[in-house]
């Protein structure tokens, strides 16, 4: 792993060496950007949302249809609401719709003449009364049973095993998902190969902490640190960062709402903000490959897939070849190795409307589902796409993150077919002063932590 | 004096094995003749509604999907793209006349303000 070989020679404290100066090679490895699903080609906002649950249907249909013939045999009967009689048991194959009475919504608030309140917003908008409801391509069918309501979502593509009762509810005695889609073999590295995930650096906040990010661009620049720690970060091939590079701070709601000229000499929050993330990219991308995902508080769109930021946003770390600006999810193919990720803003919307809390259950979910962010377009921003989904799971990554979460959590996760792939939540690195390193040999990870405080005043600095 | 009929000056002329409507039909086909232009009209006035019924059809059809809001032609694509096996002969229709927006765009297509 990263963490120094004990065969190392060196320490920290040492006398300058003497005669020539090491010098390492920083590793190369393949790569190729597979997020071109995500770049939208034309920007048409004028549609609505029914085409994206139609396609999503069609597409997940055909694998739903085969892993119900596996789970309940290949004689199932698979039908249509429409042709199923009342009592018959069968396979129904549809899209999930979860009721749910205080899911936000733009009508209740606007209803004036009820004289209701506009409602608060909340960490969760579960209650125990909320239902849930099965459609497929023209009809609907409430469901009971063995399907955990609190724990669904809507948008997810699910096949139901039971039958109709008398009162027209859909009696659920098993379901089960899309199966995990392939997943290309592993061609991985020989040696040693490692990417940084992070996430979050929330520059631009009053409370900044800058050493502590500049002390993470030197080290993995290799300017940190004793011989030991810059042979190791010699074999960083590159860093993605997952979202949230700036504050929530420098999204400057006031200019919406004031007088044009009233705002008219401010200059955006987010400007300064640009500048000094642009000099530390500048100074990683001297170095190494940098992948920059938008989020939810970065200068971007707001649904998703989030494209990428502008490059004119960055004057001086886009001189470098290395320095790339990717949309939000991302997808790539590094070493051998496939990544897909978000900047976690799928994840935060399904803890907002599911009774799940541990952010690495909930990337979990979407993995097992088929689809990245089955909530999108119901409470998550998502484009109008009328002709493909592109957040359907066409093949299973070697790697699965999420930005922006509140701690760092991994685990791997195993496929019926041999599929093996590491989950990961990137912690906030502005809070934590962490990110993730992925080794793309044995795809494991670890974190490394950054610390710029004085603790306590035992442990000066560290990293 | 003896009665004057019609038929004193306009001679009946009765011919065999013809009934007054065919000869209606027969004036008219007659008059078609002489005036070609005005029955293409006619007839291509007549194949339109065929083919926007034909086409309005297709737009009805859930199998495909929802239209509003999507030309015919995506529409068509996105079924054809997910194995629906839409109608060729719609396609054709829609792709022999790309400037009309009643053959390209779907019959809510003057909705789309409202949306």
């Amino acid at each position: 792993m990263f963490s120094k070989d004990p065969n190392e020679e060196g320490t920290l404290l040492q006398g300058p060496t003497t005669g020539e100066m090491a010098q390492f090679e920083r590793a190369q490895c393949s790569y190729e950007n597979l997020s071109r699903r995500f770049v939208l080609e034309q920007r048409n906002f004028g549609r609505q949302y029914a085409h994206i649950y139609a396609v999503r249907l069609w597409a997940m249909k055909a694998r739903l249809v085969e892993a119900a013939k596996r789970k309940w045999g290949d004689d199932v009967c698979i039908k249509k609401l429409s042709e199923m009689d009342s009592g018959e048991t069968c396979v129904v194959i549809g899209t999930l719709f979860k009721h749910m009475e205080l899911k936000p919504s733009i009508l209740k608030d606007i209803s004036e003449e009820e004289g209701a309140m506009p409602q608060p917003a909340r960490a969760k908008y579960t209650e125990d009364a909320d239902n849930l409801i099965l459609e497929d391509e023209v009809q609907r069918v409430s469901l009971e049973g063995k399907l955990d309501v609190q724990t669904s979502v809507t948008g997810t593509i699910v096949a139901v095993y039971g039958a109709e009762d008398e009162s027209g509810r859909f009696q659920v005695k098993d379901f089960c998902y899309a199966d995990l889609p392939v997943q290309n073999s592993v061609q991985s590295p020989e040696e040693d190969r490692f990417v940084v995930l992070v996430s979050s650096l929330g520059i631009g906040s009053s409370q900044d902490n800058l050493l502590a990010l500049q002390l993470l661009v030197d080290l993995i620049t290799g300017q940190l640190g004793d011989l030991g720690d810059q042979k190791s970060a010699a074999n960083i091939v590159r860093v993605i960062m997952a979202g949230n590079s700036l504050n929530e701070s420098t999204q400057d709601k006031d200019s919406l709402t004031k007088a044009k000229y009233l705002s008219r000499k401010t200059a955006a929050g987010s400007v300064e903000a640009m500048k000094v993330l642009d000099d530390f990219l500048a100074q990683l991308s001297s170095c190494v490959d940098v992948d920059l995902m938008p989020g939810d508080f970065d200068p971007a769109n707001h649904v998703l897939p989030q494209q990428p930021l502008h490059r004119c946003m960055f004057p001086r770390a886009m001189k470098y070849p290395t320095m790339h600006t990717v949309p939000n999810p991302y997808e790539a193919d590094v070493g051998g190795i496939r990544f897909l990720g978000t900047s976690g803003q799928n994840v935060d919307d399904i803890y907002k409307y599911s009774s799940l809390e541990n952010s690495l259950e909930i990337l979990e979910k979407t993995l097992t589902v088929g689809h990245i962010a089955p909530t999108a377009p119901d409470t998550l921003g998502s484009y109008p796409f009328h002709d493909s989904d592109p957040f359907i799971l066409e093949s299973c990554p070697h790697v699965y993150f999420a930005g922006n979460q509140g701690k760092f959590q991994s685990k791997i996760l195993k496929g019926a077919d041999g599929q093996r792939a590491l989950l990961v939540t990137v912690p906030k690195f502005c809070q934590t002063q962490s990110c993730v390193l992925v080794n793309l040999r044995t795809l494991q990870c670890e974190v490394l932590q950054v610390q710029a405080a004085w603790d306590q005043g035992d442990q000066p600095m560290q990293e | 004096m003896s009665q004057m009929r019609i038929t004193d000056t306009f001679q009946k002329v009765k011919r065999p094995g013809r009934t007054q409507k065919q000869g209606k039909l027969a004036q008219i086909a007659s008059k078609s003749v002489e005036a070609p232009a005005q029955s293409t009209s006619d007839a291509a006035e007549l194949q339109r509604q065929t083919d926007i019924t034909l086409l309005k059809q297709f737009d009805l059809n859930p199998d495909f999907g929802p239209c509003i809001g999507i030309t015919r032609l995506e529409r068509w694509e996105r079924a054809e793209k997910f194995g629906q096996t839409p109608p060729v002969d719609i396609r054709d229709l829609i792709v022999q006349h790309t400037g009309d927006e009643e053959y390209t765009h779907c019959l809510w297509n003057d909705y789309k303000q409202m949306l």
